[in-house]
C-alpha cells in the first residue's frame, strides 16, 4: 500500500479548505448548543409546567436518537414541510440542536452546584430573580463548566464527518470527493485522520489545562 | 419610639415535615429595639429570622412589618422586606465578585444607584468595618472575620431599617470573633436600627440588646431586660440553659 507524498501534498489545500468548513460547523454548532443548552436548562428549571414538560421530552428525544438520523430528518424531511436551510446551515443547526440537549444537563449540574446560601444572600438583598440569575448564579455555575464545554467542543468536532452525508464540503467530504475522483484512498483518508489528530490532541491537552484552572476549588 | 410595633409576630407556625419548629410564636418589636434571641439549638431562633426575611414560608399566623402582612406575596410585602438586611452564619459572600462588587451589587441593581454613588456608599461602609484596604480583594483572599465584616457592609449598603444577625460568629475561629462583635456592637450603639440578633455569645447578647428573648421549642419561654434574664431568670429552663452555657 504505497503512500505517495507528492500526491498527498497536492491534495492538502483541498483538505484544508474542507477543514475551514469543519471549523465553521463546529464553532457555529457549539455556539448554538451553548445558547440552546442554557435555554433548555432554564426552561426546565423555571419555565411553567408545559415548558418544563416540553423540554424534558425534547431532551429525551434528542439524546436517544442518533445524530445521523437527526441530520437526515432535518435535511430531507423538514423541507417537505416547507422548512429548509442550505446544507451548512442544516449541519450547524443539527449539531446545535443535538448538543444543546447534552449541554442542558451540563448547565443543570452547574446550576445545582451553586450553594443554596448564594440564593439566600441574593434574596436577602432583594435582588430580582433576573439579577440573581445573571449576576450571582450563572457566573458561578458556568465557571466549572468551561472544561466540560471544551470536551463537548472536541466531541462535536469529531462528529463533523457525518455532515459529509448531507453534501456539506467539510474536510471528510473533501477527502471523499478526492477519493471518488482519483480512486486513491490511502492519502486522503490518512491525511484527514492526521489532521483530526493534530487538532484534537492538543485541544484535549488544553482542556486538561482548563480543568486545572477552572476546577471547583 | 412609636407605640405601634415595627414588627409583629402573631401565632406564627412553621413545620418542616413532621418537625414543628415554631408553634404559636408571638413577639412585638418596637422601632429601634435591639433583641437578642437565645435558646437551645432547634428552639426556632434562626427560623424566626428566616421567616421574617422570607427565606422560608410559614404555615400559619402572620408577620407584619410596619403594618404590612408578609404571609402573602405582594408589592407591599416586597417593599417591606427591602427594609430588612440579613447577615448569615456562613457569610454567603458572592465568591466571584470583589469586596467592592459584593457591596455595590444590590444598591445598583435594586435601588438604581449609579456606579459612583454605590461605590462611595460602599467605601464608607467598608471603612466603618475596617476593610477599606480590601476593596479589590476576592472573598477567598480574606479571613472569616473579614468576610463577615464585608457581609455586614453589604447588608448595610441597602440602608435597612431592620438588621438580622444569624449566629454571625458561629463559623469563625475564636480569635476572629471579637472583630465581628465589635462591628455589631458599634452598630447597636450608633445606628438606631432595629436589630434581631441570634447568638450563643451570652456576654455579647447581654451588652448589645435592650431585650433578651429566651426561646424553647418554638415559643418564647421568657423575655426581659438583659440584666433580669441573666441575673435572675424566672423560668427554670432559662436557668438551666444559662447554667449549661456558662459552665462550658
Amino acid at each position: 500500500m504505497p503512500f505517495d507524498l507528492a500526491f498527498a501534498w497536492s491534495i492538502l489545500p483541498d483538505l484544508l479548505r474542507g477543514a475551514i468548513v469543519t471549523a465553521e460547523a463546529t464553532f457555529g454548532g457549539m455556539a448554538l448548543a451553548m445558547l440552546g443548552g442554557l435555554l433548555l436548562a432554564l426552561g426546565r428549571r423555571i419555565g411553567p409546567p408545559p415548558v418544563a414538560g416540553f423540554v424534558r421530552g425534547y431532551i429525551s428525544l434528542v439524546r436517544n436518537t442518533p445524530l445521523l438520523v437527526q441530520l437526515y430528518f432535518i435535511f430531507y424531511v423538514l423541507p417537505l414541510a416547507g422548512l429548509s436551510f442550505n446544507a451548512l446551515g442544516t449541519g450547524i443547526v443539527t449539531l446545535g440542536l443535538h448538543y444543546s440537549a447534552f449541554l442542558a444537563e451540563v448547565y443543570r449540574a452547574g446550576i445545582d452546584a451553586v450553594p443554596h446560601g448564594q440564593w439566600e444572600a441574593a434574596q436577602a438583598l432583594s435582588l430580582s430573580r433576573r439579577d440573581t440569575w445573571r449576576d450571582i448564579i450563572l457566573p458561578q455555575a458556568i465557571r466549572p463548566m468551561v472544561p466540560v464545554f471544551g470536551n463537548f467542543l472536541i466531541g462535536m468536532f469529531k462528529d463533523t464527518p457525518l455532515l459529509a452525508t448531507i453534501t456539506i464540503p467539510e474536510m471528510f467530504g473533501a477527502a471523499e470527493q478526492i477519493a471518488g475522483d482519483t480512486y486513491r484512498y490511502n492519502e486522503p483518508y490518512t491525511l484527514v485522520g492526521l489532521i483530526f489528530l493534530l487538532i484534537s490532541y492538543p485541544a484535549a491537552l488544553g482542556v486538561r489545562g482548563l480543568e486545572r484552572r477552572f476546577g471547583v476549588h | 419610639m412609636s407605640t405601634e410595633p415595627l414588627i409583629r409576630f402573631r401565632g406564627l407556625r412553621k413545620a418542616f415535615g413532621a418537625n414543628v419548629v415554631l408553634e404559636d410564636f408571638n413577639m412585638d418589636i418596637a422601632d429601634g429595639e435591639r433583641i437578642a434571641l437565645i435558646g437551645p439549638s432547634g428552639s426556632g431562633k434562626t427560623t424566626v429570622l428566616r421567616l421574617l426575611m422570607g427565606l422560608d414560608t410559614f404555615d400559619g399566623g402572620e408577620i407584619e412589618v410596619g403594618g404590612v402582612p408578609l404571609s402573602r406575596p405582594s408589592e407591599q410585602a416586597k417593599l417591606a422586606r427591602r427594609q430588612i438586611g440579613m447577615v448569615f452564619q456562613h457569610f454567603n459572600l458572592f465568591p466571584h465578585m470583589t469586596v467592592m462588587a459584593n457591596v455595590t451589587e444590590a444598591p445598583r441593581r435594586v435601588l438604581g444607584l449609579s456606579n459612583a454613588e454605590a461605590q462611595a456608599r460602599a467605601t464608607g461602609l467598608l471603612r466603618m468595618v475596617g476593610l477599606e484596604a480590601k476593596l479589590n480583594a476576592l472573598p477567598r483572599q480574606l479571613s472569616g472575620g473579614q468576610q463577615q465584616r464585608v457581609a455586614i457592609a453589604r447588608a448595610l449598603a441597602m440602608r435597612p431599617r431592620i438588621m438580622l444577625f444569624d449566629e454571625v460568629t458561629s463559623a469563625l475561629d475564636p480569635e476572629l470573633v471579637g472583630e465581628v462583635l465589635r462591628v455589631v456592637r458599634q452598630l447597636a450603639r450608633e445606628s438606631g436600627m432595629t436589630m434581631l440578633i441570634v447568638t450563643h455569645e451570652m456576654s455579647f447578647a447581654r451588652d448589645v440588646s435592650d431585650r433578651v428573648v429566651f426561646m424553647e421549642r418554638g415559643r418564647v419561654a421568657e423575655q426581659g431586660p438583659p440584666d433580669m434574664i441573666f441575673r435572675n431568670p424566672s423560668n427554670e429552663r432559662t436557668r438551666a440553659f444559662l447554667q449549661a452555657i456558662l459552665e462550658r
